[in-house]
């Protein structure tokens, strides 16, 4: 596979150029889902009452006029089990080769473990699940009769703590309730547990502590949105049931994956590819709650849509979405650690254990990533990680930037900062003796090859902040306030950290991204991609590649809105995938369009150019580039032209050298990782336990930085995220496991009022195998800022807090001594 | 609860919203928010929660922001409203800005006081100077907190966008400054931006409007 020179010479990459989608944006011309002219009914959901139960029957209660309303329950659905091929189609890299074609119930939501239905038939696993629909023309009397059905059932023994080994009643997946295990180990660990324990016998410290880290809504500021449309074939079809039938099902929709929603609808109807178009609709946030909820409320829109033979429209309430969709998986870590005399880590044992909920969903691929961030960008010898996730009877857990490396990493984090205060040792001496440096090893064994200096970035993310000074006056300011007993205290606080960019080992392999780009008649380039813009800036940054890799203007480019039906499967827009993997795909298919045109003779080869073959070289790595007006001209016959000749494509090529068997979980977890020390100053108010971030500098090496705005934006949203989870943010349960806070009044997110303003350093280290250099930024700020500021927290008060969102009411009890 | 009856005809309701006079027959308690969206197609006002609390409706109602999601319809009778919608337009370099106070805001801690006159923004686009116009044809007839927010990064997924440009063009036309922005902004959530590239957009158009001021005020 072609490497880009690191320096490759750019006009439009590292620029900070207006985003593509800026304009409709700033003044709201984008039309988002609910924003589309639209002529059709509305529907609501019937949802279960408590966390478990039998259906025995559902009440339509008086008041609505039933006759006017469609109703949709699991019945609808044909009792029929549909082939599926389990290896190529699953997600995030997770895959199981020893499993053979399999049929499944149509009323199954396509992910890993197909073991969700679309609507509940006789067991609920969840208060909220969702149990029959209804669609009306007006949106109220819809949400009306939605409430206005009853239902009916028997309870059974619900499984609500995920921290707590389940009784036998409560059993409903596998022996234990246990969703997926791994266990990664290291070293001595490899050899088993006498060899380990020998390690932390010899040991000259060991510190044993446990954390826990809460649930997060995603709270993308628009809910979640859907509109099917269902074309029939004939209209007057009767009753044959769908597998008989020829219809198309359009799906236009508020969503991260085009073709996750494309293969779950292709399942619940039984249709062939061509028959499921699915059209992302401007998308008002994700964050990981559009990656897998959308596939299902498609499918309940294209139910209703069936059913009542006319266009469906659901948007979902504030309240409903966060009672019913995703948040990230709550989260449980048991970590002891063995530390020579002078802090050097000697042996790292964790237990992971995450709160999957009511579904397999994506918890498998969630729990993966946290085990293998779990030791961090620290050379340790010896390490076992064991983990599971758990079902619980609450709605499912799911994708939430970071994807499980927030969880392990705040564990890690925290955990060092106790080690050093327990040793005596300053948190960042013992963090100087234990980062990786090149040639070193990672838990998985990976070694990193990457010329990184992590305690360089350290030291330059901490003069940043003025650490130093700032420790002295920090010093000074504490006892002159507790001389006055006056309520302040300030600390500094950091975390080292890095992020694995893309999927995780061999899953880039599994997914065969394909991208397509094609001219147009206008002369200028289409880039067909399935990757959605969600407000990352997808669409400016494809532009920008594009432009760049053909030597032409941004205007010359247009990327295309992802619609099934136009453009092919570049994989999924999650893991930090986008810019890096697929915006490489997007310069080789740029590539692959002027070879074309130049051995279709509509554009002569450049002289110095070398031949031709079905696989392009990188063009503007070779430094050759064809006269902009040239090439204009060019496009424009090939396009008004149409066919191949018109069209480049690129298919996904792994780096070499990436080897990972999921079996030991050994081996080259992802092909580079991106790497960052963030530092939180705070000042505590110990009256009324609030925590104060004063100042937040968050430095991260990433690669070629492909547009400074847009890079600074994404890390700025993750790292108020981060402290949201950190400081505010607190998912209750009600007691039946529901969440009792679905709301924003009282799930409180960050305003400008309550967060600093973050400072965003970059360092660029050019990785070969990105476009233009550039690796992944998207999850990685989400990592960093809550051990950061509980570390800071833990520096000002010389507690140890253990747990987040570290709320007042938690602190409270912690500094009064009450846990 | 049942959908409200429909028993006696809608009262009508006469308002200005963008400089045009409207009127629309609604039941007096018909969300303003539902007016502008459903009655009217101007979408650039968003639901984001319904209950008040994320700002993604924020409209300027009689010379203050406000979320329209919270205030009902007959609040409207003779009202002067501006969305999203009736920002773009205004001049990017017009050189007297349209209800600039002549002071500074300094940095009192104190609340600003409230205009009480509805705040007029021009209805007609201001040509741009054309070399500004053919470097930066993204930047014509924006306002320039539009402008701000393009350059600065203020817009990500744009959800929150149209009703945090409202609450800030608020804020530029009525001559507050920049301590004033977290106290004015607070209540429109953005979930994406961390806020950092949304006070560095507001803080680049004041900043440009009180050079032009400071400029304007020479004689
Ligand atoms: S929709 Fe009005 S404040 Fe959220
Ligand atoms: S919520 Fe997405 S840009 Fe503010």
């Amino acid at each position: 596979m072609p490497v880009l020179p690191a320096a490759a010479a750019t006009t439009h990459v590292g620029r900070s150029i207006p985003r593509t989608d800026g304009r409709a944006k700033v003044t709201g011309a984008t039309q988002y889902l609910d924003d589309l002219p639209f002529e059709g009914l509305h529907g609501a959901t019937v949802r279960a009452p408590t966390a478990r139960g039998r259906i025995t029957g559902l009440r339509f209660k008086e008041g609505p006029d039933w006759s006017q309303i469609v109703v949709v329950t699991h019945r609808d659905i044909p009792r029929f089990a549909r082939p599926i091929a389990r290896a190529a189609d699953t997600s995030h890299g997770h895959h199981d080769a020893d499993a053979g074609p399999e049929h499944v119930d149509l009323n199954r939501v396509a992910l890993i473990e197909w073991d969700q239905p679309y609507l509940v038939r006789d067991e609920f696993r969840h208060k909220h699940e969702a149990i029959a629909l209804v669609a009306h023309a007006d949106r109220a009397t819809a949400v009306w009769a939605a409430a206005c059905v009853e239902v009916q059932y028997e309870s059974l023994p619900a499984a609500l703590d995920y921290r707590v080994a389940p009784q036998p009643g409560q059993v409903q997946h596998g022996a234990a309730n246990v969703f997926k295990r791994y266990l990664l180990c290291k070293g001595a660990a490899e050899q088993g547990e006498t060899a380990l324990e020998a390690v932390f016998a010899k040991a000259a410290h060991v510190v044993a502590e446990t954390y826990e880290t809460g649930a997060q809504e995603q709270a993308y500021i628009e809910p979640q949105a859907m509109i099917a449309t269902v074309h029939r074939a004939a209209p007057d079809d009767g009753d044959a049931g769908w597998p008989t039938l020829d219809f198309h099902v359009r799906v236009e929709g508020s969503l991260q994956c085009p073709y996750y929603v494309h293969q779950a609808i292709k399942h619940l109807c039984n249709l062939p590819d061509d028959h499921v178009q699915i059209v992302q609709a401007p998308t008002g946030g994700g964050f990981g709650g559009k990656e897998d909820y959308p596939s299902i409320l498609a499918g309940h829109a294209v139910l209703l849509s069936l059913k009542a033979r006319r266009p469906v429209k659901m948007v979902y309430e504030r309240v409903e979405d966060m009672q019913a969709t995703t948040k990230r998986h709550p989260c449980q870590t048991h970590v002891r650690t063995a530390l020579d005399a002078d802090g050097r880590l000697l042996a790292l044992d964790a237990k992971v254990v995450m709160d999957g909920g009511a579904y397999v969903t994506l918890s498998p691929v969630v729990l993966s990533r946290g085990t293998i961030h779990m030791g961090g960008p620290y050379e340790i010898a010896h390490v076992r990680v064991a983990s599971e996730v758990v079902l619980t009877n609450t709605a499912p857990n799911g994708a939430f930037r970071g994807f499980g490396a927030p969880q392990t990493i705040f564990a890690m984090e925290r955990h060092l900062d106790v080690c050093a205060h327990r040793l005596g040792i300053d948190p960042v001496e013992l963090r100087r003796r234990n980062l990786v440096k090149r040639g070193g090893t990672l838990a998985t064994g990976q070694t990193i090859d990457e010329p990184i200096d992590l305690v360089g970035w350290m030291d330059k993310a901490r003069a940043a902040l003025d650490w130093d000074a700032r420790r002295t006056a920090h010093t000074a300011f504490n006892l002159a306030q507790a001389a006055v007993h006056a309520p302040l205290r300030r600390g500094l606080g950091l975390a080292t950290f890095m992020h694995g960019c893309g999927f995780t080992g061999s899953g880039e392999v599994w997914l065969a991204s394909k991208l397509k780009v094609r001219a147009l008649a206008t002369g200028q380039v289409e880039v067909l991609a399935a990757n959605t813009e969600i407000g990352q800036g997808a669409q400016t940054v494809f532009a920008q590649i594009a432009a760049d890799a053909l030597g032409l203007a941004v205007a010359d480019i247009v990327v295309a809105q992802p619609d099934t039906d136009q453009v092919p499967n570049s994989g999924p827009t999650v893991a930090s995938r986008t810019s890096m993997v697929v915006g490489h795909l997007v310069a080789r298919a740029c590539d692959d369009l002027v070879v074309r045109l130049e051995s279709a003779e509509r554009l002569a080869a450049l002289p110095d150019g070398p031949g031709v073959g079905s696989v392009s070289m990188q063009a503007h790595a070779r430094g050759r580039r064809h006269e902009p007006e040239r090439l204009r001209a060019a496009l424009a016959k090939a396009g008004a032209a149409g066919g191949t000749d018109a069209e480049g494509w690129a298919e996904y090529e792994p780096p070499p050298g990436v080897v990972w068997n999921d079996q030991t979980y050994r081996g080259t977890a992802y092909g580079t990782y991106a790497w960052a020390t963030y530092c939180a100053d705070v000042e505590v108010d110990l009256v009324t336990f609030e925590v104060k971030v004063r100042d937040f500098v968050a430095l991260q090496e990433v690669g070629r930085v492909l547009h400074p705005v847009l890079a600074e934006g994404q890390i700025a949203g993750g790292v108020v995220q981060g402290l949201g989870w950190a400081l505010l943010e607190q998912v209750v349960a009600d007691a039946d496991g529901g969440m009792a806070n679905a709301n924003l009044t009282t799930y409180v997110l960050p305003t400008m009022a309550d967060v600093p303003r973050v400072r965003v350093l970059f360092e660029e280290q050019p990785y070969g195998y990105g476009p233009f250099g550039a690796k992944g930024i998207g999850e990685l700020p989400m990592d960093g800022p809550a051990p950061a500021v509980v570390n800071a927290v833990a520096d000002a008060l010389g507690v140890e807090p253990t747990a987040i969102p570290l709320t007042p009411e938690r602190l409270l009890r912690l500094v009064l001594g009450e846990g | 609860m049942p959908p409200a009856a429909t028993a006696a005809p809608p009262p009508s309701i006469t308002f200005t919203v963008n400089g045009q006079e409207r009127t629309v027959h609604v039941p007096p308690l018909r969300r303003v928010l539902d007016v502008l969206r459903l009655d009217l197609g101007l979408t650039a006002t968003k639901e984001g929660c319904g209950e008040g609390e994320c700002g993604a409706c924020s409209v300027i109602l009689d010379g203050l922001p406000v979320n329209s999601c919270l205030v009902p319809a007959c609040h409207l009778e003779g009202a002067h409203v501006t969305t999203a919608e009736g920002l773009a337009g205004h001049a990017l370099l017009s050189s007297e800005p349209t209800t600039l106070s002549s002071e500074p805001t300094t940095l009192s801690s104190e609340p600003t006081t409230l205009p009480t006159e509805p705040t007029t923004l021009p209805t007609e686009p201001t040509t741009l100077p054309a070399e500004l116009a053919r470097l930066a044809p993204e930047l014509a007839t924006l306002h320039p907190i539009q402008a701000a927010f393009l350059e600065h990064g203020g817009a990500q997924c744009g959800i929150c966008t149209p009703g945090m440009v409202v609450t800030a063009v608020w804020l530029y036309d009525n001559g507050l400054g920049k301590a004033d922005i977290e106290r004015v902004l607070a209540g429109n959530l953005c979930r994406c931006t961390g806020y950092s590239p949304i006070v560095a957009s507001v803080e680049a158009a004041l900043d440009a409007r009180d050079a032009r001021a400071a400029a304007g005020a020479q004689p």
